[in-house]
């Protein structure tokens, strides 16, 4: 069974086509990387694929749940980092994580595994609004990956973080892959999803443009060995950058 | 049975979590003491207080008495004014707004001087019966110091409820009542539910096992916790004018029902505290000022029938009625129907509200 599966997802707000028919599927423990400029249809692919948004059509599997019908069933299997820093800011690392193991009926001692897992201990006691961005982002995995997800949904996790941060946090999510967990990670960082991912989607204007491993996409696209990731994401993805400063 | 015990126990860690997080927000926490402030005041006030220092008294004289009928201060600092009436019946009608009607008998001199202790008829609103003992001692001893003789003023049975129709401090008790809980509602409801909103936790939330119903419904119950801090405590200070404690809770709940599902109903569309802020001045307009006019006696009928309509002016009513002798079971019927009915139409936009919202 594969972790993800999507088949023509499309949705559209009001005449606006976010996401455009896209297919792919995820394997198990898999990193996959979804790359899309601003815009792209990232959030809303997340969105659809978490429950949180109904598709205009297409249908998508997530942990063998179906993400329009099962959306209960889907709950317990994902976990999500969101692109916004949301978590309870009064309360401390440790009173959110305990709320939301409530939540999931999770043991208390759970809490603490991944406060150590993400390397929080020491300050879960104080006020999440007392803490740095990369504090509170470690305090939003650690909530992700409370209830031991089978499939982690990360938006942008290193977004606004600082150097050591963020290779703290890469380190973290490659361990999490090493123990199995499948990992569905959008990053505006093309070295971050190069060094990460096992296979990476372009996408463009809701649409996907290219699919592979990193070094396959280099192989088909480069022309030459020197061009990175992120040459070939500019060369994919421009062409909706190029038509919107000729509508300029 | 499985599921709705799971919802309350999901709605439950959520309430819980609104509960306290309310407690560490300081403008939540201000609104709070505020709330309780303005009950513990209005209590204090002396208007809700029928026994207190300054006695006001309506006196109905049987004969020709020496009772002088001045303001007089006793050597404890109280002070007893009185007021005359012609007729028991004109005595009663008096005191709506006084501490004590007596009766002075028409053989009050004659006792006196005969160095007999007299008994004087005192009359008294809305008061607890278990009271009566502490008041009858008193005012004995008062009226005592104001006659220069022992006299023994006698209450027993003489407590008057009036109609729900009389003007009185019923009336003010039912719309205070209306007062502190839209308030409070209004205050920490909606705010919960935005700053849900704005913080984005209401996203993390919701791909947890909550759903959107369990979310609504423990903001609901934290609404219902800070509604029972505020309007329980007047509940609690007011008790003194309840007859009928049946009806007076279901007043309440009827209050507190509507008063969350109308803090639920703006906290799903509000998306900002500029928004809330004119939400809760259209809101306050609405549900707060017609049971305020409906407590004028000499409102135009049209007015009145209009006003009749409005649900807190239905739910001020029920709570008046509890305090009141001489209900119809009409009055009562009519008043519940009006109550139920914007309570179900404010869950029911709730309820289409938050189902047209997700996952749209």
């Amino acid at each position: 069974m594969k972790a993800i599966e999507v088949a023509n997802l499309t949705r559209d707000y009001n005449r606006l086509r976010a996401v455009d028919g896209i297919s792919f599927t995820v394997e198990p423990g898999e990193i996959f990387g979804f790359l899309g400029p601003n815009g792209a249809g990232k959030t809303t692919t997340i969105r659809m694929l978490t429950g949180q948004l109904l598709p205009t059509s297409g249908s998508a599997m997530v942990a063998g749940c179906d993400i329009v019908t099962g959306r209960q069933s889907l709950k317990p299997r994902i976990g999500v980092v969101f692109d916004s820093q949301n978590i309870y800011e009064r309360m401390s690392a440790r009173e959110n994580l305990v709320f939301f193991a409530r939540l999931y009926r999770v043991k208390m001692e759970r809490v603490e595994e991944v406060l150590t897992q993400v390397g929080m201990t020491a300050r879960a006691g104080d006020k999440v609004q007392q803490y740095s961005n990369g504090m509170k982002q470690r305090v939003l995995i650690a909530r992700a990956l409370l209830h031991k997800p089978e499939v982690l949904f990360l938006d942008e996790p290193t977004r606004g973080l600082d150097a050591h941060i963020a290779r703290d946090i890469r380190g973290i999510i490659a361990g999490l892959a090493r123990d199995g967990m499948t990992v569905f990670l959008t990053t505006h960082y093309m070295e971050e999803a190069d060094q990460l991912s096992r296979r990476v989607a372009f996408l463009d204007q809701g649409r996907i443009v290219a699919l592979d491993t990193p070094a396959s996409l280099k192989s088909k696209y480069g022309k030459d060995a020197s061009k990175s990731l992120e040459d070939i994401f500019i060369q994919l993805t421009g062409n909706g950058l190029r038509k919107e400063s000729e509508n300029l | 049975m499985k599921t709705m015990l799971d919802s309350l126990h999901i709605a439950w860690i959520i309430g819980t979590k609104d509960i306290l997080d309310a407690l560490k927000n300081k403008s939540s926490r201000a609104n709070i003491v505020i709330m309780v402030g303005m009950v513990v005041f209005f209590y204090w006030l002396g208007v809700l207080r029928p026994f207190d220092r300054d006695v006001s008294v309506v006196v109905y004289d049987e004969g020709q008495t020496s009772l002088a009928i001045e303001k007089i201060t006793l050597e404890n600092g109280a002070t007893y004014s009185f007021q005359k009436a012609a007729s028991l019946q004109e005595m009663e009608t008096r005191m709506a707004n006084q501490n004590l009607g007596l009766v002075l008998p028409a053989d009050l001199d004659q006792a006196l001087a005969a160095g007999y202790e007299p008994t004087l008829q005192g009359y008294v609103f809305w008061v607890d019966r278990a009271r009566v003992p502490g008041l009858e001692t008193k005012y004995s001893l008062a009226f005592s110091e104001i006659l220069g003789k022992p006299v023994h003023v006698e209450i027993d049975r003489n407590i008057i409820i009036p109609a729900a129709t009389a003007d009185g401090m019923h009336s003010f008790v039912a719309y205070l009542m209306v007062y502190f809980v839209f308030t409070t509602a209004l205050l920490i409801i909606p705010h919960l539910m935005l700053e849900e909103k704005q913080t984005k936790t209401l996203d993390a939330l919701l791909v947890s096992p909550a759903s959107p119903g369990q979310v609504i419904l423990g903001k609901a119950l934290a609404g219902f916790f800070y509604i029972l801090v505020t309007g329980g405590l007047a509940l609690a200070l007011f008790s003194m004018f309840i007859v009928h404690w049946g009806l007076a809770l279901a007043a309440f709940m009827g209050y507190a029902l509507f008063a969350i599902g109308v803090g639920l109903l703006v906290g799903s569309f509000i998306r900002s505290m500029k928004q809330l802020g004119l939400w809760m001045l259209v809101l306050m307009l609405l549900l707060v000022v017609p049971p305020l006019f409906y407590m004028e006696q000499n409102l135009k009928a049209g007015i009145r029938a209009i006003l009749t309509w409005f649900p807190t002016t239905a739910l001020a009513s029920l709570l008046r009625f509890s305090c009141s002798t001489g209900v119809s079971r009409a009055q009562v019927g009519l008043n519940v129907v009006i109550a139920i009915a914007s309570i179900v139409v404010v869950f029911g936009l709730v309820i289409w509200k938050v189902r047209r919202s997700d996952r749209s």
